[in-house]
């Protein structure tokens, strides 16, 4: 009981729901980039025939791939939705809203490279490569991409520092700190 | 929560497996699957919540009086 009511505020307040949905795009995102990075691994350093990362067998089938592409833009643009209909609720950064825009812009093309990829699955190709894919190497081109998300939200997050706990110290970046309602009511 | 997902996935991979030609690499794991199925439905709700949540106006920015006091500034 108590529980749900926790879940129940942390929808409601947008300092909350922020923080969660945020806390939770970055940090799967960046187990998402460790298994990149172990296929790098596995094929510059160890030299394998087969690249499958630790969880290759679970996840690695082009459905799959699509659906997480599909579901971390949707969270990140529910991240920026959030800010953007509550201004002020993070520290004020330039820096990380550019990082936060960037970041649902070069998912959105990474999710068209899937769109793609699915597409040439549909039609056949047993392990499809995209669109830029054809021309640069598939592992190495998606290990950079998820790099470059990675990288963004990690600044975005950083410079926002989103985290509803604390929130009474100051802002030594000389940012805006947001401050929560007097009243504890919550919006609709 | 995870057991309904599951619940939904079995029957939705057998309806929908000819059709996404699963079959043309080794057949997706059912946990794989419903994991990144329920990180999407997920996501999508968060999508929902953010599009309609909001506090416009009770949030204070570089330490701004909030528009009510801003227009009553002594109270009266």
């Amino acid at each position: 009981m108590r529980y749900i009511q926790r879940i129940r505020q942390a929808i409601e307040d947008p300092i909350q729901l922020g923080f969660w949905t945020f806390t939770i795009a970055v940090a799967v995102q960046f187990l998402h980039q460790l298994e990149h990075l172990l296929q790098i691994v596995q094929k510059e350093v160890w030299h394998w025939d087969t690249y499958p990362g630790l969880l290759g067998a679970i996840f690695d089938f082009e459905w799959v791939h699509f659906l997480y592409n599909s579901a971390l833009f949707l969270s990140v643009l529910a991240v920026l939705v959030t800010f953007l209909k509550n201004p002020g609720m993070w520290r004020r950064s330039r820096v990380g809203l550019f990082a936060l825009v960037f970041a649902v812009v070069f998912q959105a093309y990474h999710l068209f490279e899937h769109s793609f990829r699915i597409v040439q699955y549909l039609g056949g190709t047993p392990k499809p490569l995209g669109l830029v894919g054809q021309i640069v190497p598939v592992l190495e081109l998606h290990f950079w991409i998820n790099s470059v998300v990675i990288g963004a939200l990690v600044v975005a997050y950083y410079r926002f520092s989103p985290s509803p706990y604390g929130r009474s110290e100051p802002d030594g970046a000389g940012g805006a700190q947001a401050s929560r309602p007097a009243d504890g009511s919550v919006g609709a | 929560m995870s057991l309904s997902i599951l619940g939904l996935a079995i029957p939705a991979r057998a309806v929908l497996a000819p059709a996404l030609h699963l079959g043309h690499e080794q057949q997706p794991g059912l946990v794989g699957t419903s994991l990144i199925l329920g990180y999407f439905l997920v996501s999508l709700l968060l999508l929902g919540l953010a599009l309609r949540v909001r506090k416009a106006g009770e949030y204070q920015i570089d330490g701004a009086a909030p528009p009510a006091e801003r227009r009553n500034p002594k109270g009266l």
